[in-house]
This record gives structure tokens, sequence and C-alpha cells, in this order.
């Protein structure tokens, strides 16, 4: 379905769409609070893209430098062309081990691979372990956000949930006992876990390590207690050196959710003594948007979900609405660029306001590029009528007497026809106002008030 | 293989070589006093902070925590009595009350102690505890992260982490929860 379609259904609860507009605007607002309080802020963001850009035109060094390094670690290191090796290479790992227990940590890679149905067709057991993600998985529903998962749904639906899978005593949506549940059930199941899955924000080339960063400590509780941690990144998350970490950790949780830095950011060299450690390193496309010059700033994105709360459209229309693993206007760019056909109507889920542009800790142009996709996908899609109707507004405004002649009518049939029939007409009328109808045109005013 | 095919789809797609420019940390540099800048970050974050001398912190702990059963600390000063050690299953640290360690040292700018392997047993520790205790010397305050790497310098343990705070979400509508899967509560001793 495309955006429109999908963000009728979530318009139609008007009180959700309410609170789902506030709660974005309110990260925005913390966002702003935080990102003021940084000295140089403009000039950090500066010095981060200069560092993406080089990433991206030495991105094969890089990679290859980051495996030796890790190899020398003790880390085992797998390459994967897309989604399909991936899943592969994680299930033969944990087949290999024996393992069939899995805790996971959040990771918009293993989302964009479908990592958890593939391992569940196989018997194996996959536990989401950031509450927001745990909350969707129990819903059987794909995240909605970036950072903010469950941000679709309200208290009393998760404590429903909650009652229900788990058994509990309902607690009337109170977030601080529905977190301390998840806790103990989180637990039960850390501790029983045969290997852990995370994602990477940040791989170091000079040195072989990498980082992830939670807020819950789940990434941790997963990784320290199995005896197998596969970390899963894309080919994109490579940096130069370690000291770049300073710049890009002063970036990322302040954009995402407006806090100077998440309570954990972990810092992985080698696995613990007696346990493994790999790193799968995917492609899954990203090398070939990087040979389309127009897009290729995209791939600066460190997923930190800041042009989600600030884009209008988003906040109004939710994550469901735009059908794509990442959403929001990072994800109308990204998704034309691996299945144009499937996301054509992402990039004018927009109003080009610049909004996203503007906050992007990385500085990608985003709202040049949803334009962009817009001129590559509109000659495509059938826009006849829009070209007829450009045509005949051409020639009107072109011939002073037809102008006139359509005035009149215009005015004629905005005087006497029903408002609602008149809205309906095309997609733009909806939801809009039509214009009141003067007593007397600006051109009869003229003509009279120049005469006298 | 997919390593060969993705480093030659790369070299077809990349652009021309843009050089990596020497970033100049010295412009972000503020005038501030990082002490107490770090003590605001810390209770920002969920933390406390108690000011003393390291001659206290025996009696502090063992005044503040008296009902704790399973306690572990790897501080000098403070030695409760635990037999475990660096070789035991992770898993048999899950019901620990306190765990007290050192940290290496303390960021004002956002309050984050680094927690390098060298100030661990096991890397599990400072996650699984109910209640967590980092010492941080006053004198090893740095003012921002940029500093924080500079100090960290050229790494070559296996594993170190910023903490920033007991674990938290606000996973369910924004409403912040201190005590996630993590810790429940940070107390700094800044001595």
């Amino acid at each position: 379905m495309s955006h429109p379609k999908l963000a009728n259904i979530f318009l139609k609860n008007e009180d959700r769409v309410n609170w789902h507009d506030k709660a974005l605007w309110f990260v925005r607002e913390k966002r702003d609070v935080a990102v003021n309080k940084v000295k140089g802020w403009e000039e950090l963001r500066e010095v981060a893209a200069s560092i993406k850009s080089n990433v991206l035109s030495n991105l094969d060094n890089y990679l290859l430098q980051f495996e030796e390094n890790a190899i020398r670690n003790g880390i085992k290191v797998h390459w994967a062309m897309n989604a399909t090796e991936h899943n592969e290479i994680v299930l033969k790992i944990l087949q290999e081990n024996g393992a069939k227990h899995i805790v996971k940590s959040k990771s918009m890679l293993t989302e964009e691979c479908g990592l958890n149905p593939y391992l569940e067709k196989s018997g194996i057991e996959v536990i989401d372990t950031d509450l927001g993600e745990r909350i969707v998985q129990l819903a059987n529903e794909p995240p909605s956000h970036i950072v903010l998962p469950a941000i679709h749904k309200r208290k009393e639906e998760i404590d429903a949930l909650f009652v229900e899978k788990w058994g509990i005593k309902g607690g009337n949506g109170n977030a601080e006992y529905l977190t301390r549940e998840a806790r103990k059930h989180l637990r039960e199941k850390f501790l029983i876990a045969d290997a852990a899955i995370t994602g990477v924000n940040f791989a170091i080339a000079e040195n072989g390590g990498f980082v992830v960063c939670t807020n819950e400590g789940n990434a941790d509780m997963g990784t320290h207690l199995a005896n197998i941690h596969i970390a899963c990144m894309g080919i994109e998350k490579i940096i130069p050196e370690m000291e770049h970490l300073g710049v890009f950790l002063r970036l990322l949780a302040r954009s995402a959710t407006g806090q100077p830095i998440t309570a954990y950011s972990s810092h992985f060299f080698k696995p613990r003594p007696g346990t493994q450690l790999h790193v799968v390193i995917v492609d899954n496309g990203r090398s070939q948007l990087l040979g389309r010059p127009e897009f290729r700033k995209s791939l600066h994105c460190i997923r930190c979900g800041a042009c989600l709360n600030t884009c209008p459209v988003f906040r109004k229309t939710g994550g469901y609405s735009y059908e794509s693993v990442i959403p929001g206007p990072i994800g109308s760019i990204l998704g034309p660029g691996t299945d144009m056909e499937k996301y054509n109507s992402l990039p004018f889920a927009s109003t080009l306001c610049g909004s996203c542009t503007d906050v992007c800790p990385v500085k990608i142009d985003i709202h040049s590029q949803l334009y962009k996709w817009r001129q590559i996908i509109s000659p495509k899609k059938g826009t006849s009528i829009k070209k007829l109707a450009a045509r005949v507004t051409g020639n009107i405004l072109g011939n002073p007497k037809l102008f006139r002649l359509s005035a009149t009518i215009g005015t004629v049939l905005l005087r006497y026809l029903p408002g609602s029939l008149m809205k309906n007409l095309t997609a733009w009328g909806k939801g809009r106002e039509l214009p009141k109808v003067p007593k007397q045109r600006f051109r009869d005013w003229y003509i009279k008030n120049r005469k006298e | 293989m997919s390593k060969n095919e993705i480093i030659a789809s790369i070299r077809r797609n990349k652009p021309s070589l843009i050089e990596l420019e020497l970033p100049d940390y010295q412009q972000f540099r503020e005038d501030i006093d990082t002490v107490s800048l770090f003590k605001q970050q810390v209770n920002e974050a969920g933390g406390s902070v108690i000011e003393c001398n390291r001659g206290d912190i025996e009696k502090i702990l063992s005044d503040n925590y008296q009902n704790v059963s399973e306690v572990y600390s790897l501080i000098d000063e403070f030695n409760p009595l635990d037999n475990r050690s660096a070789d035991d299953e992770p898993s048999e640290y899950k019901n620990l009350d306190l765990v007290v360690l050192n940290g290496k040292f303390g960021v004002a700018e956002n309050g984050a102690i680094w927690v390098p392997d060298s100030n661990l047993s096991q890397r599990i520790i400072p996650f699984i505890t109910r209640n967590l205790v980092l010492v941080v010397l006053q004198m090893s305050l740095v003012a921002n992260m940029h500093d924080a790497y500079t100090e960290i310098g050229k790494f070559s343990e296996g594993f170190g982490v910023f903490i920033a705070g007991p674990s938290k979400t606000a996973d369910i509508e924004q409403s912040l929860v201190i005590g996630a899967q993590g810790p429940l509560s940070l107390t700094v001793f800044l001595v």
C-alpha cells in the first residue's frame, strides 16, 4: 500500500495521532535543549560529516583494515553480500554451537534482513531484549520507530499485552510496574541464553573494535552472560580512528533522545576468555548506493532518529505508514534506493520543509534527496493527469480573456456549489478549507478605483 | 567469496578519495568547572554523587547498604567476604545486591565513567548487580569526550565501557523509568 493509504488508517484514531505527535515533538524539544548546551554544535556536525565523507571514499581499505585488526584480536569476521547470506551465516554459527536460546539487542540491520523469522523457522528462540522491541515482538509487530520501537502503543495496551502473554497482574498502565515485570522476564532469558546478537553503532578501522550503545544495559546483559556474541554491522558503520568516537558519541544520544550520552557505550575488542566473538559485515545494497553520487550521503546515517521526531508528516502519520524497515525522512530516501517500485510513494511523504536536514547530526541533505527522488519517480509514475492539468493551467494563465472567463466560472462555482462536493474533487481539497468568495473581485475594484 | 565481491563493488562505486581532515578539537574547549558539571550530569543521568575522602568510603558503604546480602567489591578500601573468583560462570553473579568498582576517569560533559576490563574481574558485574558504586578520583575528571579518548589513548584491553547513570528506559509512553535491564541505582564516590 502507498503512504497516503496507510496514513489514512493511522489517522482514523485522532487521539492517538495527537498523542504520537506530541510525544515525538517532546523528544525533539529535549534534543534542542541538549544541543544548545554544546559549544560548537554546528562545527561538530561538520567534523562528523567530513569524517563520514572520507570513510565512504576509502571504505574498502577501512573495512580490510578493520578485519585484519579484529582477527588479530581473536574476533571471527564474516562477510555477507545480502540479507539471505547474513541470515545463513548467523544460523550456521548458532547451529555449529548447538545454540537454541538467543537474546538480541536492538539492531535495525537484523530487522532489514528479517533475521528473527528466519531463525525461528529453524527452531531457535529469539528474544528481543530492548523493552520497546520486546513489546512489539510480543504484539507480533515490527518497530514503528528506529529509536522508540513501541512509540505507537499506549500504556494500557502494553499492560494488556503483558497480562495476556505473561499472566501477570495488570498494573493500570503504570510504566514503572510494567518495566519491573519486563525486567524479571528478561532476566530469566539472559541467564539461559546460549548466544547474544547485537548491532554495531561504530566499528573502528584502526584497532578492530566496535561500540554498542544502549540505555537499558540489555546488550551487556546478553553479551557478558552468553558464550557466543554475534555482532551484525552494515559496511557503512566504519570510522577510521578511535578518537573519532569522541565526535560521534557526542552527537548520537543528544540527537536521538536529548541525553548527553547513552547510559552504556560498550567497546568490544576481544572475546571474553573462553568465548566466541563474531562480526558479520553486511552489504545488502549499500555498495550500490555508494555508486549514486546524488544519494551517496544517505550512507552517513548513524540511526539517531532525529529526522523522524522532527518530521511533521512522520509525527502525524506514524511509522507503519512507511512500510519500510526504516521509516521517516531517512527511510524515505533509503527505501527507494533498495526497491523503487515498492517505496515510490515515500519521497512524497514530506512537506520538504527541510527540518530533517537541519537536525541531522551527520549533515545528510535529506530534503534535497527527497526532491531528487521525486524527479526520478514522477516521470515513471502515471502522472499524465498532472501534466494535462499543468498544460491547461498554462494555457489559461497565458490568455487574459480565457483567464477572466475561468475566474468568473470559478467564483460562481465557489459561491453556489456545496463545499463538500468541491473539496472531494482532488486530494488537495480533503482536509482543507475552501477560500471565502469575496464580494468584489480585485479586477472590478481596480477598474472602478482607477476611474475615480 | 562475498568479501571479494563486496570489496570489488565498493571499489567500482566509491568516489575518489576525500582526505581525512585533522579535526580541531580545541574549538570545542569550554571554560567549565569540571567537578560541578560532572556532579550535575551524574544527577541528571539518574545517579547520585557522594564527595568524600578515600578513608571514609568503607564507613559510608557500611552505613548506606545495611540490608544487602550479596556484595562484591574490587576496591582496596572495602573488602566484604566473597569467595567468587574470575573463573566462575558469569551467571554466578545473578543475585548481587551491590558492586563496588574503581572507575578509570569521569567525563564532565555527560557524567560518564570509563570502566575497562582491567578494573573488572568479570565483564558482567557492573551490569548484573542491583546497585552499582563507582569510585572516581576528582583529579581524573576530563572536560569532554574528545579529552576522554585522548585519556584512553592506544587501548589494548579486550573491553571497556562508559557508564552514565543507572540503566533506564522510556519505552512505555516516554515516561522515564530508572532501572531497566541493568542496575537500579548508581552512586559515584568522588574522592
